[in-house]
């Protein structure tokens, strides 16, 4: 669902009542068969889209300044961001790339979880056991680890975890 | 003083049993640090000693500690720095760093050297000549296994083995080469070349180290990725890495061979003219020469009479604080110049499959 501004040079009427101008589009995808239907506040109330009408602010600058408190929100918890073992902020972590301590890993786990798979392509450390590659996780630990990756679609994560599913299988089959 | 252990007319650990026209080393380096101590960015001044302390006493009790010597860094004077640096057995890095940090070196058919308070609390590596990468592997292995017993590491199910880099975490572990690319250098393929490096994790710097000069068609090419695969892994991978820069230096030399043989053949015997008749050779221009002659005897162009392949050392043995090794008294920058060539003629001349050329 779109939020088609007013501040648009052509005004599009709704397509229901054709009367007053256009706001909101909807776009369904039904067996691989995408439909655009335009409607104005009123029509899209009646034709149930009441609640995804509420979670879109009503014009762009409301939309634009709520994305940008959210970014605020971001770059400040980053900011406040540090290991409570040696000291270490986030933001000088950033700029030297040198942890401070072994605690910094699970401090700023969330945030280099990004970085440390662009520069390993890989997020799980895994060692060698007798016919192949193994986590030091258990079957199980992986498999929760697996959801909570897709869930929060970190998809990359979510790919060698299902690895090292497939190979711990394969141990135990 | 340190160099009194040493022979400073050959490194016998590089002119090892195995030799390769590609490839002078070959080195595998585990990054650990211990568990109770901050990295070395946020250590306690306090906690440096004791973390010293901790690492030499279990040095103490291994059965290679008698054999080789521990270096504190701050006992050694600036010239020993640079001497083990040029060696390739410390880091410009730990020769810079405090007090309570050092080196413990043991040179025999290869050579190990662990680095104290380095960047990370402890590096331990072994080099060996050429490409003999299971026999390091092993070697290492064995020497860690003896320590890793002594010491407790920083390690989580998730990361592996935590290092102060992020590049580092997972298995700690490093493999590198020093190999010998005038062809692929030449032959102006380094763009392609670099690109198929990349694809296999694999990364390349100059002779000395990170943002140094690649004189004399040196390079350390060495792996990036530590986590999310095993040593083992590890170390197939960067088997198939050396396979690949063998294949595009031997392709490359071939295609120099049958492009333009001839300039070939001018440039490596007017280059064996300066090594005979040269009363001076900076050590730049040195590296360059020996390029030039590796490249010859490895192309045939020069005759080794089949009895060995090029000393890679001489590399190492040209550069001013070994040759300096070799005299009494302290030498000015041209002094230096005229003895490398005299060291250099004399290399040639007195090993016995180089007469031919040089006698």
């Amino acid at each position: 669902m779109d939020n088609a501004g007013n501040s648009k040079k052509e005004r599009v009427l709704c397509q229901k009542c054709h009367k007053n101008p256009a706001q909101i589009t909807v776009i369904q995808v039904i067996g691989g068969q995408k439909t655009e239907l335009k409607l104005c506040e009123k029509c899209a109330q009646k034709a149930g889209y009441e609640d995804q009408l509420r979670q879109f602010p009503q014009n762009e600058e409301g939309m634009i300044s709520e994305l940008l408190s959210k970014l605020n929100e971001e770059v400040e918890k980053e900011q406040n961001l540090f290991c409570p073992n040696c000291g270490l902020t986030f933001l000088e972590f950033k700029s030297a790339l040198k942890f401070g301590c072994a605690n910094c890993y699970e401090a700023f786990e969330k945030k280099i979880v990004p970085m440390l798979s662009k520069i390993h392509h890989a997020t799980w450390h895994v060692r060698r056991k007798p016919g192949g590659e193994q986590s030091s996780l258990t079957l199980k630990e992986l498999e929760n680890k697996l959801e909570q990756a897709v869930k929060d679609e970190r998809f990359e994560e979510a790919a060698q975890l299902r690895d090292l599913i497939k190979e711990q299988k394969n141990d135990l089959g | 003083m340190i160099w009194d252990n040493y022979n400073n007319e050959s490194i016998p650990w590089l002119r090892g049993p195995v030799q390769d026209s590609i490839f002078l080393s070959t080195r595998i380096r585990f990054a650990r640090n211990l568990t109770g101590y901050n990295f070395k960015s946020r250590i306690y001044p306090s906690d440096l000693e004791q973390l010293y302390k901790t690492i030499k006493k279990a040095l103490e009790n291994t059965s290679f500690y008698s054999l080789g010597k521990l270096y504190q860094t701050s006992r050694l004077l600036s010239f020993e720095k640079k001497y083990l640096i040029e060696r390739h057995l410390i880091s410009s890095d730990l020769s810079r760093a405090g007090k309570y940090s050092g080196a413990f070196i043991y040179e025999s058919d290869s050579a190990l050297s662990i680095l104290i308070n380095e960047e990370d609390h402890l590096r331990i590596s072994q080099v060996f000549s050429s490409t003999q990468l299971e026999d390091c592997y092993i070697k290492l292995s064995k020497l860690y296994q003896e320590l890793a017993g002594k010491l407790d590491y920083a390690y989580s199910s998730r990361w592996g083995y935590l290092t102060a880099c992020p590049t580092n975490c997972g298995t700690g572990m490093r493999v590198s080469f020093l190999c010998h690319l005038p062809g692929i250098v030449s032959a102006d393929e380094f763009e392609g070349f670099q690109k198929g490096l990349t694809a296999m994790d694999l990364s390349l710097r100059g002779f000395y180290g990170e943002g140094s000069q690649a004189y004399g068609n040196i390079f350390q090419i060495y792996s990036n990725k530590s986590l999310g695969l095993s040593e083992k892994a590890l170390l197939k991978s960067t088997g198939q890495g050396l396979e690949f820069i063998r294949e595009k230096e031997f392709e490359a030399r071939e295609k120099l061979k049958s492009k333009s043989f001839f300039q070939l053949e001018d440039a490596v015997w007017r280059t064996v003219g300066i090594i005979k008749y040269a009363r001076a050779i900076s050590s730049t221009d040195a590296l360059r020469f020996l390029s030039t002659l590796w490249l010859g005897y490895s192309l045939g162009i020069l005759n080794s009479s089949g009895h060995k392949s090029f000393p890679p050392d001489l590399f190492i043995l040209v550069q001013p604080v070994h040759l300096q090794l070799l005299l009494e008294e302290p030498l000015s920058a041209r002094e230096m110049d005229v003895f490398r060539a005299q060291f250099i003629r004399k290399q040639f001349r007195d090993e016995t499959w180089y007469r031919e050329q040089f006698d």
